[in-house]
């Protein structure tokens, strides 16, 4: 998903608040201290959505940041994975850590499980560049 | 066994004793990375494309490429610009950096195709000055800024949050804590969370602290952002971090994939720190690690070598190198924390010149850490300046009319607002079912300056506590509700909105920060368009007089006070002073004396100097005579036209503000016998040891001049007062008035 937005749509916050949601789906103007006293709030309504996220990234790309913009995506595919399981990507991805094999089915498993191309693409770099430089865990 | 060498020479062995000495110096050792730029080993920029992309990038081969090198080639070098930069000439870019007609966007697509070696290559070209025009025009917020470290050696809750109100307070658009004992992690992000929202809404914090950790700290709300995400020039410098670009990478999405704002961290000096410089210079090294940064995505780096800074120090052009590294990172387009955090020097006359190489120009962030607490206090290692430096901060600012991120606040304002944070913090602790901190820790926090003024804390509870808060599911909401329910409405609100805030994501984008409604400031809607005189940030308004507003600066007209009449009525007009005849000292005093001002400038009663001089005259047999001179306040005419009135021709001119002359008529007006040019050195018995050599003058007898002891700080004192002084006497003069001859009563 991308989307191309014109610079004068930053920030959001004050231009499309009304547009907002939360990776829960709650309207941003429902995150307000009377809902919160309310106790109809929860600390996942405060999660930013991959919408969101493909949002900024587009805004960052707008402005010539090309390569924030891709970290923004990357960041907007990531949204649903748990967030132990976020850690433990990164620790996979540490040098040493894991077999060509064993990234190559981390990359495909981020497709499959969130339908993440881009970091997928950034796990499977990691695979053919951990190959070239000896940064691989021999065998498993 | 050592033997300790004397200097022969005194001058040097003042020299050895100063504080720069404690400094080291070292000349530069290329095979041990000991170089600031330049090392014989750094590569010239060369690159060369096919179809698979960079065959060669500064001299390798991509079948030897490393994977610093793949990483560059794969994410950062923009293919689109790579040829046309590098055949342009470095100095032609160079050139560009500084010229005011060419766009700061214009200066970013052309640098985006520079190799690192073709960066390090374009730096070469600039000295210091050229840099820091660079750097004003480069950075990425028109709005510079900067970031408070918080921290406390006790890891005191009510402390931190009354520290992190009081920054938030003077400005910092960032408050960054860490700790000492890991686990205390929890605690010190909430205190400083709280505290810092308590002061200012809008202020974005962070505590540094393990990856993991970190991370967490972040999901649960505690913190806005990390800056913990080092990078490093040398692949075998960065797999000692146990880390890669890739994975670097992938933590900066996850971040950003909750919402959190991130900047990497890097700098000169580190890899030869670790042993692992390969030989290169620092700034080659840096460069490739600023092009990790921009491929891996990140909005910004924290660079100026940061802990490693007494490194380069060390070494020739080691503070250029620093600001090259800075520069570098701006046209990059990235965000710029741009160090002066750690201590760089023993000498505070090098810590604050080499501070205004990024003070003057502005950076997104001037220090990325600037110590708002005592040096004893600071978990980062000691501030390069600290809270005993801040009144030295506002003053610069106020000198040079530049905005360096930090307001001027009043101790009112700072008790105010300390307590509240205290209190707050003691409310949240207290909702969530933590240790208690009492009211006597909430009145300690309000007026400490160190932890050394605060309780101890019951610490195995303390650690306790953090462990089942960051295991637990209480999150910043709860906070919230915690704030709320104490009847901290306004905290409550402003956590929530940052909060929201991480919904919405705006301050995701480069160099964001927040004011304090929160509205967003970043590279998108404030993006530095400095193009000369006249354009980009400038320091005016309503900004300019808040930074003026020292608490210390004092209303001019209130420095002398208005005419006070107590001495006043001791001296008589009597008319017209005739010319003397017989042997005498004529004491002819200002305009202004006796009359509109009573002391001189060291506040000694004119009526008592009067009787002194007076007293030193007769006493050596002679008798005197008293005349007021109208026509001029200047001391020299004021004595010699008493001198042309004296029977002896000797005469004493006496200011107002005490200045003195012996005088004779036969000198020129500039001329004199004896000039005593500076009143604060002068006592009562110098005032009476004039009148003796005045009287000794008219008797002709031989004497020797008044010895003075010298106060080299009286002028810097007192140059204020003197002016004002001297101002009421010129008020005074009556063009054409003849001196008048003035009876003591």
């Amino acid at each position: 998903m991308s989307e191309t937005l014109s610079k004068d749509a930053y920030p959001l916050g004050e231009n499309s608040c009304d547009s907002i949601r939360g990776r829960s789906g709650k309207a941003l103007s429902d995150l307000t201290l009377e809902n919160v006293r309310a106790g109809t709030l929860s600390a996942a309504d405060f999660c930013i959505s991959s919408e969101t996220l493909h949002r900024q990234a587009a805004l960052s790309a707008a402005s010539g940041y090309e390569e924030l913009a891709s970290n923004l995506r990357r960041a907007a595919e990531l949204v649903n994975v748990p967030d132990e399981e976020l850690l433990d990507i990164y620790d996979a991805l540490r040098p040493g850590r894991k077999t060509f094999e064993a990234l190559i089915d981390l990359a495909n498993y981020m497709i499959t499980e969130y339908d993440a191309p881009e970091t997928a693409q950034l796990i499977r770099d990691t695979a053919d560049n951990y190959q070239a430089s000896g940064r691989l865990l021999a065998s498993e | 066994m050592s033997t300790e060498i004397r200097s022969p020479s005194r001058r040097f062995a003042a020299l050895a004793a100063r504080k720069i000495n404690k400094d080291t110096f070292i000349q530069p050792w290329p095979e041990a990375g000991l170089i600031a730029m330049c090392s014989p080993a750094d590569p010239r920029p060369s690159v060369s494309l096919d179809d698979d992309g960079v065959a060669e990038m500064d001299g390798v081969r991509r079948e030897n490429f490393d994977f610093i090198d793949r990483f560059i080639a794969r994410y950062a070098l923009d293919l689109e610009v790579v040829e046309e930069t590098m055949k342009t000439d470095s100095l032609v870019i160079a050139r560009k950096l500084v010229d005011i007609d060419i766009p700061r966007q214009e200066v970013v697509r052309i640098m985006s195709g520079c190799t690192p070696a073709k960066l390090v290559d374009v730096m070469g070209n600039l000295n210091v000055l050229e840099m820091m025009m660079a750097l004003a025009k480069m950075r990425v917020r028109r709005t510079p800024s900067n970031q408070a470290h918080v921290t406390n050696r006790k890891e005191h809750p009510a402390l931190l949050a009354a520290d992190a109100a009081e920054a938030a307070l003077r400005g910092f658009s960032e408050n960054e804590s860490t700790v000492g004992v890991a686990r205390y992690a929890p605690l010190t992000a909430l205190a400083v969370l709280v505290g810092s929202q308590i002061g200012r809404g809008g202020v974005l914090t962070q505590c540094a602290v393990e990856e993991a950790v970190n991370l967490r700290l972040a999901i649960k709300g505690l913190t806005s952002y990390s800056e913990t995400l080092s990078v490093y020039g040398t692949s075998q410098a960065f797999v000692d971090g146990d880390d890669t670009p890739w994975s670097k990478a992938f933590l900066a999405s996850a971040y950003a994939s909750r919402g959190v704002k991130i900047r990497f961290t890097s700098g000169t000096g580190s890899e030869a720190l670790m042993g692992h410089s390969q030989g290169k210079s620092m700034l080659y090294l840096e460069a490739r690690c600023l092009m990790v940064v921009k491929g891996a995505g990140s909005q910004g780096v924290q660079n100026g070598s940061i802990s490693c800074i007494a490194l380069p120090e060390s070494l020739p052009g080691g503070v250029r190198a620093v600001l090259a590294e800075n520069l570098l990172a701006t046209v990059l387009g990235l965000e710029l924390a741009s160090g002066n955090d750690a201590l760089a020097s023993h000498s505070d006359i090098r810590k604050s010149a080499k501070l205004m190489l990024q003070f003057i120009p502005g950076t997104d962030f001037i220090t990325s850490g600037y110590s708002s607490i005592p040096k004893e206090d600071n978990l980062f290692g000691g501030g390069n300046f600290d809270a005993e430096d801040l009144d030295d901060w506002c003053v610069l600012q106020r000198d040079m009319q530049v905005d360096g991120g930090i307001s001027p606040i009043r101790e009112t304002e700072s008790l105010k607002i300390r307590a509240r944070a205290a209190r707050a913090i003691q409310a949240v602790y207290a909702e969530l079912d933590f240790p208690p901190i009492t009211d006597a820790e909430v009145e300690a926090a309000t007026t400490a300056h160190s932890s050394n003024d605060m309780p101890e804390r019951d610490k195995v509870a303390d650690l306790e506590a953090a462990d089942v808060f960051l295991d637990g599911s209480q999150t910043a909401l709860d906070v919230v509700c915690a704030l709320d329910n104490k009847g901290f409405v306004d905290g409550a609100e402003r956590l929530l909105e940052m909060l929201r805030q991480r919904v919405i994501g705006d301050y995701l984008q480069p160099a964001a920060i927040f004011d304090k409604n929160f509205r967003v400031r970043s590279g998108l809607n404030d993006a530095n368009d400095y193009a000369g005189p006249g354009t980009g940030y400038r320091l005016d308004g309503e900004r300019w007089r808040a930074l003026q507003a020292l608490p210390q600066t004092t209303d001019p007209k209130e420095i002398i006070s208005p005419k006070v009449n107590g001495n006043k009525l001791f001296m008589h007009e009597v008319g017209p002073a005739e010319r003397g005849t017989s042997p005498e000292v004529v004491l002819a005093v200002g305009p202004a004396f006796g009359e509109e001002i009573t002391e001189t400038l060291t506040g000694t009663r004119h009526v008592d100097v009067l009787r002194a001089i007076l007293d030193g005259i007769l006493g050596e047999g002679l008798s005197a005579r008293v005349m007021r001179i109208y026509h001029t306040s200047d001391c020299a005419f004021i004595g010699h036209a008493g001198a042309k009135l004296s029977g002896s021709g000797v005469a004493i001119g006496l200011q107002s503000r005490g200045t003195t002359v012996i005088h004779h008529r036969d000198l020129a007006p500039l001329n004199n016998l004896e000039l005593f040019p500076q009143a604060p050195n002068l006592t009562l018995d110098t005032y009476r040891q004039i009148g003796r050599n005045a009287a000794c003058y008219a008797l002709k007898h031989p004497v020797p001049p008044i010895k003075l002891s010298v106060d080299n700080h009286a002028r810097l004192r007192l140059i204020v007062k003197t002016t004002l002084m001297h101002w009421r006497e010129t008020q005074q003069i009556e063009v054409g008035a003849p001196p008048i001859e003035v009876r003591i009563g």
